[in-house]
């Protein structure tokens, strides 16, 4: 569409009841510039529009419109939204319109990571402005084949997501699929990419997340190194990577900058945290609900003196516990953290203490729930320790029903619903199943750089 | 969905197929001991004894009953008690010395096939009656089972007793190139003792090797691998030898399968730990002595042993195993072991080296 009369009357008829609509004119230049005040920064505006066009004569505005930051726009819905991207629009005798990219995003500078944190290595994490997060990468791998592809996601929210590559080491098929179903999601908008991620799912239904997200740049650089594709979104602090591995999740930057010793023992003590963080609930309502046999003698006296005062069965007991300890961290995730640690000290010490005194349930079972909520935390990321929450409850639902045959038959079915899994051609449970012996040596251990090859 | 649904349906069903045993409802069973009455009405039948602690408390009850067969058994001891008696957590079984004597086979088989026993429980001889040695007060120890339990394990390290359980028990009853052993336990005055091991033929209680012999009867087993032996040479000289090193060494000879000798050669390296007697220990030539005379009263011990054995026609020590291997399976069967061992010469020679006196020289 293109207007040559009362180009400007037309743009703000666009954006009408748009009060935060910024006009300044030059009416001696038949010069008109919109934006919107809050998306441009002042010294951009001083430096690009304001300067240039004082103290000058008519005729020398053309020379200014060619330069090479003013692109001319013909049409309208470019120049509405260019103004809402933070583009200064000048229009020119009411007929001409260009734009000026002084768009400087009001974000927070970049701070330490406070989820994923590390003892050793880099601090910094990804922030609100894809910009920024975007040169995080860049500064990190300095290669022209590192490919940046630029989509516009939500109807509404236009927000601005980059796909990022690198050519030669990442799979095209893989890239194309990846787009393809970037394009399928049609969607008002979104808000941050573990949204993002969930619209993308094959399974919906399982427990597990299906897509690596990171708020780490070094992580997303060593992902896009190993030939994995990122997609960072505007507006969220995290870079989603896939495909993506249920191994993947119980890594950590600190096994690769520490030493390789201590990289695959903390690896094997995750391992061991998953193993407790599952069953160990499950485990005591199993043995004092069917399987008195195992308990050994000199623990079993103190077990049946501990149990013989608590009036529900173990079942009603463990959910109890489990149950408190689950309003225990939500409290504790919602609160600000100077009231959070006062959660910390009322539940875990009052409550706990407080609960075996009154007989109200066992102190057996108090430490097995504690220890199955600290083992809980040693996974990495805090998305796969929610999914592992529910599967301990499941878990224990069902070694009340059938005792250790029932913990093993859903073990069973969580084993080949993990097997079953796929992201982006690639199965989740990887290098397990199917079987890649070669790459063991960096999932269940983390084997010295030295044998690993290029 | 609908396979989920369908899963946690058969899932939900399966809850009335297994019995839930909740730990605080149960009495757990730690030892159980079976006796035959002698004399009454009652003859002939079996008396049981099982001893469990109480939760809240942890104070021993026992509870007896008098049934006919060995599991009947755990139907009345349950309708005397207000907890369910379980059998998952027994740790030893007593058997009285005149049940033994009849045969033990019925009651070692219903254990070893109960998937809930462990095949570890323990298995030991009481020379009088379990129920006394169960339900009297002993004023020294509260639980006179763990008390049983942590005899037993630990005369079977000191190799005074056998350590005997009921797989093993089971596997040398249907073997039939050896016969069963099982220790000797005993209410003395203020407690529990061990009184050497019980000699089985199949499955019933022949005769009994005290405590002292028991030693030596370890050192032919080859199990006897460290530890400490007294010797009394005479009435003047006591030796107490410890050794380090026991070499067991059977080898079976065969002539035309009429005349088998077997050679039992035993080599025993070790030290002395003390000395009572007339001998110079740092004399080389009376140091030489005193291993012949060890030597000779070891073989002497060994050769009691073994007139015992043939004498009750029995083979606890497996010779029977040895020879087995050097026939066919047909020779085997026609020999009848073990009624045929007193047909087999049987040599044992002794090594004995004393490598060290003692620290001061």
């Amino acid at each position: 569409m293109y207007i040559n009369k009362n180009l400007s009357e037309h743009i703000k008829g666009r954006l009408d009841d748009c009060d935060d609509l910024v006009t300044r004119t030059f009416p001696e230049l038949e010069i008109e510039v919109l934006f919107f005040g809050h998306l441009v920064g002042e010294e951009e505006l001083r430096n690009n529009i304001v300067q240039p066009f004082s103290n000058i004569k008519n005729d020398e505005v053309i020379n200014i419109l060619r330069r090479k930051e003013f692109k001319q726009e013909e049409d309208l819905n470019s120049m509405v939204n260019g103004i809402l991207e933070g583009k200064a629009l000048v229009i020119f005798k009411n007929s001409l319109a260009y734009t000026v990219d002084i768009y400087v995003p009001k974000t927070r500078s970049v701070s330490a990571a406070e989820i994923e944190t590390v003892i050793v290595g880099p601090k910094e994490a990804f922030i609100e402005d894809i910009g920024t997060n975007l040169s995080m990468i860049r500064r990190r791998l300095k290669s022209d084949s590192l490919k940046v592809v630029s989509y516009k996601i939500g109807t509404l929210t236009q927000t601005k997501m980059y796909l990022l590559y690198i050519e030669g080491i990442t799979s095209s098929v893989l890239v194309k699929e990846l787009q393809e179903k970037i394009n399928g999601i049609d969607i008002k908008g979104i808000n941050d990419l573990n949204q993002l991620v969930q619209y993308l799912d094959k399974k919906p239904l399982s427990i597990f997340p299906q897509y690596f997200t990171t708020e780490r740049p070094d992580v997303s650089t060593s992902k896009l190194l190993e030939g994995r594709v990122i997609c960072l979104l505007d507006g969220s602090p995290y870079s989603l990577s896939t495909p993506t591995s249920f191994f993947e999740f119980f890594q950590s930057p600190d096994d690769y900058n520490q030493r390789w010793l201590l990289g695959t023992l903390s690896r094997a003590l995750r391992f061991a945290a998953l193993v407790i963080t599952l069953f160990a609930s499950a485990f005591y309502v199993a043995v004092s609900m069917f399987h008195y046999e195992i308990i050994p003698v000199k623990l079993l006296h103190e077990f049946i003196k501990s149990r013989s005062g608590v009036p529900f069965n173990p079942l009603i007991e463990a959910l109890i516990i489990e149950s408190i300890i689950e309003l225990l961290r939500e409290a504790g995730a919602r609160l600000p953290s100077k009231i959070g640690q006062t959660i910390g000290i009322v539940g875990g010490i009052v409550i706990g203490t407080a609960a075996v005194e009154a007989g109200f349930t066992s102190n057996i079972l108090i430490i097995v729930v504690s220890i199955s909520a600290i083992s809980s935390f040693v996974v990495p990321h805090i998305i796969m320790t929610a999914s592992l929450r529910i599967a301990r409850f499941i878990f224990i639902i069902l070694a009340s029903i059938a005792g250790f045959f029932g913990i093993i038959f859903g073990f069973i079915l969580l084993l080949i619903h993990l097997c079953s899994l796929k992201n982006m051609g690639e199965y989740y449970f990887k290098p397990i199943a199917p079987l890649s012996l070669k790459d063991l040596k960096d999932t269940i251990i983390r084997a010295p750089y030295q044998f690993f090859k290029k | 969905m609908a396979r989920i649904l369908l899963i946690s349906l058969i899932l939900l069903m399966q809850s009335g197929c297994m019995d839930q045993k909740i730990v605080e409802e149960l009495g757990f069973i730690h030892t159980i001991g079976y006796e035959s009455i002698e004399e009454g009405e009652d003859i002939g039948k079996l008396k049981v004894t099982v001893s469990f602690p109480i939760a809240e408390t942890l104070e021993q009850q026992t509870n007896t009953t008098v049934v006919d067969t060995p599991r009947e058994s755990m139907l009345f001891l349950n309708q005397k008690t207000d907890e369910n008696l379980v059998l998952g957590q027994v740790r030893s079984i007593l058997i009285g010395e005149n049940l033994a004597e009849k045969g033990v086979w019925d009651l070692i088989d219903t254990f070893y096939r109960d998937p809930v026993l462990r095949p570890t429980v323990k298995l030991s001889i009481v020379k009088g009656s379990p129920q006394q040695m169960l339900s009297k007060d002993y004023p020294n120890f509260q639980m006179v089972d763990s008390v049983i339990e942590e005899l037993l394990k630990k005369e079977a390290r000191l190799n005074t007793i056998p350590e005997m359980d009921i797989l093993k028990f089971a596997r040398d009853y249907l073997d039939d190139a050896i016969d069963p052993i099982a220790p000797i336990i005993l209410q003395s005055e203020d407690g529990i003792m061990s009184e050497g091991i019980a000699l089985f033929s199949d499955d019933q209680l022949k005769t009994s090797l005290p405590e002292i012999k028991a030693r030596v009867f370890f050192l032919l087993t080859g199990e006897f691998k460290e530890g400490k032996l007294l010797i009394k040479i005479n009435k003047e000289e006591n030796v107490l030898f410890s050794f380090l090193k026991n070499k067991r060494n059977i080898k079976v000879e065969l002539n035309n399968n009429q005349d088998i000798n077997v050679n039992l050669s035993i080599e025993l390296k070790g030290f002395l730990l003390e000395y009572q007697g007339k001998k110079d220990i740092n004399n080389e030539k009376q140091m030489a002595e005193m291993e012949r005379d060890i030597q000779e009263y070891l073989e002497n011990e060994i050769n009691e042993i073994l007139e015992i054995m043939k004498e009750h026609q029995i083979d606890n020590l497996g010779l029977g195993k040895y020879i087995k291997r050097k026939m066919d399976y047909h020779t085997w069967k026609n020999l009848d072991w073990p009624k045929s061992i007193d047909r087999v010469n049987i040599n044992p020679t002794v090594t004995v080296t004393i490598i060290d006196t003692g620290l001061v020289k």
